[in-house]
């Protein structure tokens, strides 16, 4: 089992804004990966903005690129099953376009995955940057403090009942249980990721940390779907449906299908 | 005369049929590990495995032995009690007595043996020693020690004292992990202080690092204080009195780097590539601080790793049985040759013809 058994999803929703600048350096980041997974596969959504795009995009050439278009649910849940969907490797990974892999993330899932076997999902260390690149800190760091979780290096369902605050963008995990458990659900607007690793450690998934930096994620970019929540007066999230979604997250985790969710304030 | 002639050729009997008595002085730890009294119990069970009658001999009938940390096979060693009169020597008999018991030699002046000091900790050779007195003050005329800075050294303090270099083995259980090293630091202090110091300095410097775990090693059995050091990223050793540093070693032999503070007697194996020194204390914080950065994004360089491969290749426990075996055997040949010339001062002149 090595890298080459990863397709790597990147979804593309729409094309606008500064989207050229960041999915050139997320691409990039496969580029320079040391240890390249088997495929890149973007998942765009289908519509003509999208698709010329695409058509003149250069692709790079050495690494494995598919583009799919999806005329379905085109939320970022939406387009990962779909990606899941039409793949056919053992395992996958999330690269969200403003977002990059560090350059030894795969060479570490082939360092750590014949030792750990067991796990179905691998967390990468995440360094969490502003727009400018600053440091911010790390996400998934947790796992490996002493005492943190049930188990050293892994991730609970109990620990998850009291943390919330792990990232998904960048892992890596068996399409078969992502399969089992589900897959993702459009319907948690807010709390789509904490949703899923609730009903994934429910499911008696296998949840690791690799303590390598493996992913670097931009917080908070402009008008990103989280910026929004926070700063866009038209979609800004008070306390209590921020309250309400991760209660309805402790909730909807039990049911693998996504069901509807509405808040009303 | 006679029963002196006797006496002798008793002795040299038991001389050449491995039948003189090996005593080494052991300090109690009281269940802790310490690298020093583990070669003591060593060097006990190689003697014992050629054939010799060797002793662990300890103070106080208290004494609460190495179970815990050295397991069976050596606290299964026969041992001998100081207070309780088990000590019964000959002229044919050895003593070894670690420096740290300077006070001891006084009462072991009279006794007929021979008395040699195992010097391991050259901070402690004259801490229990009176002003203006040295070993051979005490019929000490020979000395063990375990690097050649030591011995050059202990040459100054007591030029009579034949001092021979003996390097302490890095045990076999210590080798590195099987799965991929984890976010663990292994911290090694001879002053429990010094370690917290560090630990709550690394924090308070590097709060992105918060989540990192730090191990005191202390207080653990052999087999647990390997498993640690095999599994961890980096191993911190501050021991500044240091004479040969076993516990870097150990490190190096898990493959594990060793950020520490240099030695102020830096032993043979000691190089600027096989770790990463400072001068002092001050500066050790932002080294792991930096280390681990470079570990977190595998970055280090590749030399570091190189450079500890080989650095054990000397301190194997079958070189230091070889080099312990042949020690006492070309001492017990000594006293063959000191004993058979005194047989003939002392026999008949008619016998010598």
């Amino acid at each position: 089992m090595n890298s080459k058994n990863i397709t790597v999803i990147l979804p593309v929703h729409n094309v606008s804004g500064n989207f050229e600048t960041w999915f050139k350096k997320a691409v990039t980041s496969i580029e320079q990966s040391q240890v390249k997974p088997g495929k890149l596969m973007i998942v765009c959504s289908d519509n003509s903005e999208v698709k010329s795009y695409m058509d003149k995009w250069e692709q790079p050439k050495d690494v494995n690129v598919e583009v799919v278009y999806n005329n379905g649910d085109t939320s970022y849940c939406g387009q990962i099953n779909y990606g899941v969907e039409v793949m056919d490797s053992e395992y996958f990974s999330i690269l969200e376009y403003d977002d990059e892999y560090s350059n030894i993330w795969f060479k570490q899932f082939d360092a750590y995955v014949g030792h750990y076997e067991e796990v179905d999902i691998f967390l990468p260390l995440v360094v969490d940057t502003d727009q400018a690149g600053q440091f911010i800190g790390f996400t998934n760091e947790a796992l490996w403090a002493m005492g943190f979780s049930e188990e050293t290096g892994y991730l609970d369902n109990n620990t998850l009942l009291k943390y919330q605050n792990f990232q998904v963008s960048g892992m890596i995990m068996r399409v078969d249980k992502f399969e089992e458990i589900g897959g993702m659900k459009s319907s948690m607007r807010l709390t789509f990721n904490y949703e899923f690793l609730l009903r994934a450690s429910y499911n008696d998934t296998v949840i690791m940390t690799i303590p390598k930096v493996g992913y670097k994620h931009t917080n908070q970019r402009d008008n990103s779907l989280f910026w929004d929540y926070k700063n866009n007066p038209e979609f800004k999230l008070e306390q209590d449906e921020a309250k309400f979604w991760i209660d309805t997250a402790k909730k909807e985790y039990f049911f693998t299908t996504d069901r509807e969710v509405v808040y009303n304030n | 005369m006679e029963k002196q002639l006797q006496q002798l050729e008793n002795g040299l009997g038991k001389l050449k049929n491995k039948g003189s008595k090996f005593y080494f002085l052991t300090q109690d730890t009281e269940g802790n590990a310490m690298a020093s009294v583990e070669t003591n119990y060593r060097y006990v069970k190689h003697l014992i495995d050629a054939g010799y009658d060797a002793y662990v001999l300890y103070e106080k009938a208290e004494y609460k032995g190495v179970e815990s940390w050295l397991g069976k096979n050596y606290s299964e060693l026969p041992h001998s009690n100081i207070e309780s009169g088990e000590l019964k020597v000959g002229p044919q008999d050895f003593v070894i007595v670690p420096e740290i018991y300077g006070n001891t030699l006084e009462q072991l002046m009279n006794m007929p043996c021979t008395k040699i000091v195992l010097s391991q900790s050259h901070d402690y050779i004259l801490d229990t020693l009176n002003p203006g007195f040295g070993w051979p003050n005490y019929g000490v005329t020979k000395c063990i020690t375990t690097t050649e800075e030591q011995k050059k050294h202990i040459g100054s303090l007591f030029p009579t004292v034949q001092t021979e270099v003996i390097s302490p083995a890095i045990s076999d259980y210590f080798v590195p992990s099987e799965k991929p090293k984890k976010p663990l630091v292994a911290i090694h202090s001879r002053d429990q202080r010094i370690t917290m110091k560090i630990i709550k300095m690394f924090y308070l410097q590097n709060p992105q690092f918060k989540w990192l775990t730090f191990r005191d090693m202390r207080g653990m059995s052999k087999e647990e204080f390997a498993t640690v050091l095999g599994e961890s990223c980096l191993s911190v050793w501050v021991d500044r009195i240091s004479s040969f540093g076993t516990y870097p070693l150990e490190s190096m032999r898990c493959g594990t780097p060793v950020v520490g503070v240099l030695p102020v007697m830096r032993a043979e194996w000691l190089t600027k590539e096989n770790g990463i020194w400072s001068q002092d204390e001050s500066t050790l914080v932002e080294t792991i601080g930096n280390y681990m950065k470079n570990w977190l994004e595998d970055s280090l360089p590749e030399n570091l790793y190189k450079s500890m491969e080989n650095v054990c290749d000397p301190y194997t426990i079958d070189k230091e049985r070889e080099s312990v075996i042949t020690y006492f055997e070309r001492l017990i040949t000594e006293k063959v040759t000191e004993f058979e010339a005194s047989i003939n001062k002392l026999k008949p002149a008619e016998e010598n013809v």
